[in-house]
């Protein structure tokens, strides 16, 4: 049940990240345009700067579920038995270890920008914890498909 | 260093993701040489390098590339350039690497060219009877103008990283490129003339209905004029690149529509496969300046750099470091990486010594083309081996192999005429 909750915010995450790469898309087409007739939207620079970051981190754990990661292969691919079950769970420990240190920083970092409500110095004078939060929430995401790693026994990683 | 090195080493060849294993080791000697006030510093490496506007060129440009590939418009282009090129002395390998120069430019990535390319190219030419290395070799190698001819996303990683201009590095990146190309093609041609048996004679060749293209021109001046309108924007000074790459995506979707080969399934595995890319390079940009905040931190950075100033290396003496340190990290890393780990370190040094940061991108360019076919580690002998149909990954590499000459050559030639990358951005409208 949880497992299959997992999957699916994982994949949503992955959906969300796929419509941040098309939103950038038509936003800087339309500011093409726009300059083509002497205008400009003002804001396409900073917002797609936030989408970019949609893009990295609501894909985070959908790319590493679905194996989009590249590793040195020489030895990995070699392995066999107990020394490649040995190896997973090394790199699936270390790789939520490393997240958990990322999320706990970055949420601090969050909640210094909401506390301090510090804001971008743009048209939009966005808050900055509001785009931040994506990666708060892409990290969470990411720990959460580790920990299902962790939950198969680390079998199921590509 | 002693630290740096060996986590480095193991946590790579356990097989831990590479952007996983720069960030780890980092925060690693973060924590040993600063301690928990150090780590405080890291949620601004990931937003600076996450929120950037230069970057989004990375997902456009990949996308660009993906919809090109995934819709089938390259299997018309590669028909066409293969008609017109057939009755060429060893037509379908020159085909290659045309098909593959021209194709680098509307795909930022070495991969996605020779996939691209190959799938279509390997099960031909070796049904006409072409030598399977000689054909593995000039896909592999031709992929590898994917990175140099403009837009490449090396090339956006690289000036973002040097603080260079992305425009003048794309227009520098067109003349080396063409040179490229140009010497690959004499290579294939002397090979010819000494080994005649590796390609069936010309009045023998037949094209299959799947290569053969009814209208050439048709087919191929599309991808001509999305390559032109992308570069032509940016040289012009029209666009920027960014606003050229999501301009080039937008192209490539019209192109494939026009083509009658746009489904919604064509669009969405194109999209949700730049997602994976772009994550992945962009993990490998974060892992790695966390891993460079932290040489800095430590002081390896400051004492490497030291210590290579004390060694008195003449220019020429450094550009051969240089080259040899890049052509052995080549043969195990990835090209992002082997950027993003050195360069911080060693751009202050380069600084002093006074080379041209564009002139120094073309070179680390061709030097990370020669890494993707270089075993044990080369995404691009992978690439073709994948698609090869069971050949033997030894046949890939021994085909490759006499490339990585011919770039070391090129890259001797960009010494002695650095003009070759330098002259066509002074020409630029828009620098």
């Amino acid at each position: 049940m949880i497992r299959r909750l997992v999957d699916r915010l994982v994949q949503v995450g992955g959906y969300l990240a796929g419509l941040s790469t098309v939103l950038i898309l038509l936003l800087v087409c339309v500011e093409v345009v726009a300059r083509m007739f002497n205008h400009s939207t003002m804001v396409a620079d900073e917002l797609a700067g936030y989408l970019n970051v949609g893009v990295i981190f609501f894909g985070l754990a959908y790319t590493v579920r679905e194996g989009g990661f590249i590793r040195i292969e020489l030895l990995y691919d070699r392995l066999r038995g107990v020394w490649l079950a040995a190896a997973r769970w090394f790199i699936v420990a270390t790789s939520l270890l490393f997240t958990l240190t990322l999320t706990f920083f970055i949420a601090l970092h969050v909640q210094y920008a909401y506390v301090r409500d510090t804001r971008a110095i743009s048209v939009l004078n966005t808050p900055e914890y509001i785009p931040m939060s994506i990666m708060v929430i892409g990290c969470g995401l990411l720990v959460l498909q580790l920990l299902a790693f962790l939950f198969d026994r680390v079998r199921k990683i590509p | 260093m002693a630290v740096l090195l060996g986590a480095l080493a193991i946590f790579l060849m356990v097989g831990q993701w590479t952007a996983f294993a720069l960030g780890i080791v980092g925060v690693l000697i973060i924590v040993l040489s600063k301690g928990y006030i150090g780590l405080q510093g890291l949620s601004s490496v990931v937003w600076n390098n996450a929120n950037s506007y230069i970057l989004i060129a990375v997902p456009m440009f990949l996308l660009m590339g993906e919809v090109i590939l995934r819709s089938g418009v390259s299997k018309f282009f590669y028909a066409g350039v293969a008609t017109l090129l057939r009755r060429l002395p060893g037509g379908l390998l020159h085909a290659n690497i045309v098909s593959c120069a021209i194709f680098s430019a509307v795909s930022g990535s070495s991969v996605a060219t020779a996939a691209s390319v190959g799938t279509v190219a390997i099960p031909e030419l070796l049904r006409a009877g072409y030598q399977p290395r000689a054909v593995f070799g000039s896909l592999a190698a031709g992929g590898t103008l994917g990175i140099l001819i403009p837009p490449s996303i090396i090339m956006v990683l690289y000036a973002a990283l040097v603080e260079e201009s992305v425009g003048r590095l794309f227009i520098a990146g067109i003349l080396p490129g063409i040179l490229m190309s140009v010497v690959f093609m004499l290579y294939i041609a002397i090979l010819l003339i000494y080994k005649p048996h590796i390609a069936p004679a010309r009045d023998k060749l037949n094209l299959s209905a799947g290569v053969r293209s009814e209208r050439p021109l048709l087919d191929v001046l599309p991808i001509v004029a999305l390559l032109t309108g992308v570069l032509g924007g940016i040289y012009a000074g029209i666009t920027t690149p960014t606003e050229a790459s999501a301009a080039g995506a937008a192209g490539a979707l019209v192109l494939a529509a026009a083509y009658r080969t746009l489904t919604w399934q064509v669009f969405r595995d194109s999209v949700m496969s730049t997602v994976k890319t772009t994550c992945m390079v962009a993990m490998i940009i974060i892992g790695a300046q966390i891993l460079s905040t932290a040489l800095t931190f430590s002081g390896v950075s400051r004492e490497l750099s030291e210590w290579v100033l004390t060694l008195g290396l003449s220019k020429f003496e450094f550009f051969l470091m240089l080259v040899v340190l890049y052509v052995i990290l080549g043969c195990f890393v990835d090209g992002i990486s082997m950027i993003y780990m050195t360069l911080p370190v060693l751009l202050p040094i380069i600084k002093v010594v006074g080379f041209d940061l564009i002139w120094l991108g073309i070179i680390i360019t061709i030097l990370i083309e020669l890494g993707q076919i270089t075993p044990p580690v080369g995404l691009n002998l992978f690439t073709i081996h994948g698609i090869s149909g069971g050949a033997k990954f030894s046949e890939v590499v021994a085909g490759s192999f006499p490339y990585v000459f011919l770039m070391l050559g090129v890259i001797a030639m960009l010494w002695v005429w650095p003009e070759i990358a330098l002259w066509l951005p002074t020409t630029m409208r828009g620098k």
